[in-house]
């Protein structure tokens, strides 16, 4: 059982079949008629958007009955938010934001190693497929932040080290799909072409690779900001994991808050801003449909 | 300027015969159908003539030199147009003279391809992406393709097997044309007994598995050929005879 699964790119047709493309804006039943399916999306509309309104609404109540220690005020949250986000302590956000997208980088170069090696050499395929792949996805991220410490101390190091570990899975096993999805008869014509691995690494198979390198960034981007916080809790003087850290000890409720409000505003933002609009242009590049 | 050898070539996949003993050659300049049912070796006869698909004994040669040294004077046009979906038409032609590694400037290579796109009549379509053009469009893309590097001998295999009917017709004619107009020696593979008698200057009639060859016929008619003379429909009633002996005696 693994996560990694869900990250899988899932890949339409690849003919230039036009009858293949589905158009989504159609409802399950075309039956139903215009009426129905405006009726279903203003619906889905005002679940989507209306019961997170609602709770944020019952908090609001909610937090005025009790101590600011158990619920604080999303006013103070906001506040304290602000201040991660470009306030005195942005310091702390923006450094936990280098150091992953340094893993993240870190863990694809690595990622893309391991299946490379792994293509070019057979022999090293079951040690990478069943052994090292395994391995990672199975130490605990509690286990790196403490081997990270005890091996490396406290400092950027450390929390590179812990996130990179943790990160390595989800990059090998979008690429190794990659790789195993890789059209035969594209890298045949490859082949028939010329003799030059390179050139057809280059060529075609990279460019074919694109879609499923996009996945394992975007993946590793939300996990590496789940686990840099729990590294920096441990193993760094710096960082929103810290921030957190001090929180709990002063029973700081709004910042604890505001420091989980900022992760999941910035993965958000990354998302909307940058990967769907990649997805979207992948997609229209080739005729394919991307995950999302 | 190429002769292709074929010698007691023989292939084994596992335990099961592919092709039993063949010998072929293929001269310089001749428009070759490979005619067999569909499964039997002709396809991987094809491959192995480039140098793409190991073979257990025989020999192939092509100019006197091992077809693992020679595959740079062939292309290949497939079954499916297997285009790099993300490129246009254009692009996927610049693809096949840069793997090949064709000399030239980026404006030099780039001029050249559209030339050959304009040889496969699409020259219009040089910048429309690979995924929006039509079956016969992609096709032609993929022979413009093949066509770029300047093979002396072109390698089809089933070309028009994926198209509709007219696209199919209409290619066909375009093939024998371009073959006359140029030196090009071309092998071509189908199944269709109308196709190879349409195209091919010469028909090599294979067996089902193990493929042997059945009859090798050099085709005495004008082009353009109409299947429905009297000369063509003789042929073609000789080749359904051969596949039918061979039913009843396998």
């Amino acid at each position: 059982m693994s996560e990694h699964g869900t990250s899988t790119v899932l890949r339409g047709e690849r003919s230039g079949d036009d009858s293949g493309r589905t158009d989504r804006a159609q409802g399950p039943d075309p039956q139903r008629g215009t009426a129905g399916r405006g009726r279903r999306r203003i619906l889905a509309r005002l679940l989507a958007d209306g019961m997170p309104l609602l709770l944020f609404g019952a908090w609001f109540w909610y937090s005025a009955n009790v101590s600011a220690a158990e619920l604080p005020n999303p006013v103070d949250v906001g506040r304290a938010s602000i201040d991660l986000l470009v306030g005195e302590s942005a310091v702390h956000t923006w450094t936990s934001m280098g150091r992953i997208l340094l893993s993240v980088l870190l863990a694809m170069g690595i990622g893309g190693l391991l299946v490379f090696m792994a293509g070019v050499l057979p022999v090293t395929d079951t040690l990478i497929g069943k052994r090292v792949l395994p391995f990672f996805n199975s130490v605990p991220a509690l286990g790196w932040a403490i081997l990270g410490v005890i091996w490396f101390g406290v400092g950027d190091f450390a929390v590179i080290f812990v996130v990179t570990a943790i990160t390595i899975p989800f990059c090998l096993v979008n690429l190794w799909e990659g790789m195993r999805a890789l059209d035969p008869g594209l890298l045949e014509m490859g082949r028939s072409f010329t003799r030059s691995r390179m050139r057809v690494l280059l060529s075609i198979e990279l460019p074919l690779l694109v879609p499923y390198i996009f996945a394992a960034a975007r993946l590793s981007f939300s996990v590496g900001w789940k686990v840099a916080l729990i590294a920096e809790f441990f193993g760094s003087r710096t960082g929103l994991g810290l921030v957190m850290n001090r929180a709990r000890q002063s029973f700081d409720s709004p910042t604890v808050f505001a420091t989980i409000v900022v992760v999941l505003l910035i993965v958000t933002a990354v998302e909307r801003l940058v990967f769907d609009p990649l997805a979207q242009w992948f997609a229209k590049r080739t005729g394919t449909a991307v995950a999302r | 300027m190429s002769t292709m050898d074929i010698r007691n070539l023989d292939v084994r996949f596992g335990g099961e015969v592919i092709i039993d003993g063949i010998d072929l050659e293929i001269r310089d300049g001749e428009l070759v159908t490979l005619l067999g049912p569909s499964g039997c070796g002709k396809s991987t006869m094809l491959r192995i003539l480039g140098g793409l698909a190991g073979h257990q004994g025989g020999s192939v040669t092509v100019d006197g030199l091992p077809a693992t040294q020679t595959w740079d004077r062939l292309a290949y046009v497939f079954q499916a147009a297997r285009l790099a979906p993300w490129r246009t038409a254009l692009d996927n032609v610049v693809l096949g003279m840069k793997l090949r590694g064709v000399e030239g400037s980026r404006r030099e290579i780039r001029e050249r391809a559209r030339g050959f796109l304009e040889t496969v009549g699409i020259g219009d379509l040089a910048d429309r992406s690979g995924h929006a053009l039509s079956g016969g469009e992609q096709q032609r893309v993929s022979i413009a393709r093949a066509l770029s590097v300047e093979p002396s001998v072109l390698m089809m295999d089933e070309p028009f097997s994926a198209l509709d009917v007219q696209t199919r017709r209409r290619l066909r004619q375009e093939i024998v044309s371009l073959w006359e107009r140029t030196a090009l020696t071309i092998v071509l593979v189908t199944h269709d007994v109308e196709e190879a008698l349409v195209v091919g200057s010469r028909v090599v009639v294979c067996s089902p598995k193990p493929t042997k060859v059945l009859a090798d016929i050099d085709l005495d008619m004008p082009y353009p050929r109409n299947p429905a003379t009297p000369e063509f429909d003789a042929y073609r009633k000789h080749i359904v005879g051969l596949f039918g002996a061979d039913e009843t005696t396998g």
